[in-house]
């Protein structure tokens, strides 16, 4: 197709948005809508999706080595750790890489006498402690690598919470699953809306397409202003979203932030530069996919010609 | 060359669209295709240009089947026909001019040559002086000039056109078959599916009678009723 086609397609299809002004205001408010809601549940699903990942940190399970272990089983052991792809992250602790945290963390605050301590230093009482702390990947994959090292040679116990894990991660899975089928419904309610207000223009315009293929225009030439018209709705629906979402959620963080410390200092907001780099594709895709689609089901019929 | 070999069409209901059709019409001919309604004429027309496809049968033009056409090949093979209706099928919110040039448009024929040949076309037609107008302030007889106009404007090697005298008035319909005929002069085939006994009687062309979709009679010059 030609340049000059396209921009004359592409004039008749902004024409349109405004010849049915009404039912075009009516599809671009749908999709405003819909794409708030969706914001809203987007934004919600991200930050508890961060939670989870942010915790995942603290869902670390403690491997205790058998005693006695060489260092050829030890690095056996982290072969098959990072051979493993659930697992996030993993270190290993010696026995006395132990007592010196132990240390730190349980007698810093102890008037110890120097002579215990070289006693307590020359023969670690934790000696049969070291460990590898492992890290999943998401708090789901705990399960399954409890399970591995139950039946490794070199573990003899395992360390974990459980309950945390599941919790966790049964919360961010529900909420991830209702998001999508949320956001699924929403999308079905804005395509039955932009098929309407294409249909109407095509209704309009039933006797100009019928003459366009009995004088051999091709498909997409009769497709296009539809097109055009479809995807300009879709984006004009995206624009409100977009910057409702983004004032929203920036002044939702700094109120939170500035009058409800407690909330901030156990959560941590995803920033809006964050939510903003995967919302604006989103809706991009979205509003432009919904809108072309809407024009292509539309003509469907009427191309048959 | 446009060929027929043994073509069917049936529509949904077991309806009878047209039956074992055979029929052959050499390139620069003025046939018509006579018939009471519903006997088969239009469906002949959508038949030939690709609006519908047979059940059964091969349609030739220049030698190739355009039953087997892919659907994305048709718009080709109308740009080498030229179609025209009965209720003429203008757009009522363009000039005469325009609804000529949308022919050329909307096949991104550039503006240069689109400037060139509306102006031939409405000469041909007679309805030069009337360009700018709209079609709702024209007659029936102009509207359907400026529908045939639109037809030939891309110089066509088929017109086909389906009851175009059909909302016209004796004078009206003389005048738009004194057009069709000068068009089939310059060498174009015209093929008219009408149930006008009077313009067939007057032209004395090549007559193709059609009933209950079958070939009654096909006559090489003649009258709607002749026998051969």
């Amino acid at each position: 197709m030609k340049i000059r086609t396209v921009g004359l397609c592409m004039g008749d299809g902004f024409k349109s948005v405004f010849r049915n002004g009404l039912m075009s205001l009516a599809s671009i408010g749908t999709i405003t809508a819909c794409l708030i809601i969706l914001g809203i549940v987007y934004c919600l699903v991200i930050n508890v999706r961060g939670f989870a990942d942010s915790m995942n940190g603290t869902l670390g399970m403690v491997a205790w080595l058998k005693p006695g272990i060489s260092e050829a089983e030890i690095q056996e052991m982290e072969n098959q750790l990072a051979a493993r792809d659930d697992i996030g992250d993993y270190r290993y602790v010696s026995a006395d890489e132990a007592w010196e945290i132990f240390k730190n963390d349980m007698l810093g605050g102890y008037e110890i006498s120097d002579m215990l301590m070289d006693d307590l230093n020359n023969d670690n009482p934790l000696k049969n402690s070291a460990n590898i702390e492992i890290y999943p990947k998401e708090a789901g994959d705990q399960a399954g690598i409890v399970a591995f090292l139950n039946n490794s040679p070199y573990v003899r116990k395992v360390s974990y919470s459980q309950n945390a894990s599941r919790a966790l991660s049964s919360f961010a899975a529900l909420v991830t699953y209702v998001g999508v089928a949320l956001i699924g419904f929403l999308i079905f309610i804005a395509l039955l809306l932009i098929t309407n207000t294409i249909k109407l223009s095509v209704y309009i315009r039933k006797k100009e397409i019928n003459i366009m293929k009995y004088i051999g225009a091709t498909d997409a030439f009769v497709r296009l202003p539809f097109l055009i018209e479809g995807i300009l709705i879709g984006i004009l629906g995206a624009i409100i979203p977009t910057a409702l979402i983004y004032l929203g959620y920036d002044g939702l963080i700094k109120v939170v932030e500035s009058r409800f410390a407690a909330i901030s200092s156990l959560f941590e907001f995803m920033s809006v530069w964050d939510i903003m780099q995967g919302l604006i594709p989103l809706f991009l895709i979205l509003s432009v996919g919904v809108g072309a689609t809407g024009s292509l089901i539309s003509l469907r019929k009427h191309l048959k010609v | 060359m446009i060929e027929l070999q043994d073509v069917t069409k049936v529509y949904e209901g077991n309806v009878t669209g047209v039956e074992h059709i055979n029929l052959t019409i050499e390139d620069g001919e003025f046939v018509f295709i006579v018939g009471e309604s519903g006997s088969g004429k239009s469906t002949l027309l959508k038949l030939l240009m690709r609006e519908l496809v047979p059940d059964e049968g091969a349609i030739l033009i220049d030698g190739k089947d355009i039953t087997k056409l892919r659907r994305s090949k048709v718009a080709e093979l109308r740009r080498s026909m030229g179609i025209v209706f009965q209720d003429y099928r203008l757009l009522t919110s363009r000039t005469v001019y325009e609804n000529v040039a949308f022919a050329l448009e909307v096949i991104e024929v550039p503006p240069k040559k689109i400037k060139r040949s509306v102006p031939a076309a409405l000469n041909l037609v007679g309805l030069a002086h009337k360009a700018k107008s709209m079609p709702n302030s024209i007659s029936g007889g102009e509207q359907q000039r400026t529908a045939i106009a639109r037809a030939i404007v891309n110089n066509p090697q088929v017109v086909l056109a389906d009851e175009p005298t059909g909302n016209l008035d004796p004078r009206n319909s003389e005048e738009i078959m004194d057009v069709l005929d000068a068009i089939n002069r310059r060498g174009t085939t015209v093929i008219v599916a009408t149930h006008d006994r009077e313009i067939v009687d007057e032209m004395q062309k090549r007559v193709i009678h059609i009933e209950d979709g079958m070939i009654v009679r096909d006559s090489e010059e003649g009258g709607y009723d002749d026998e051969d």
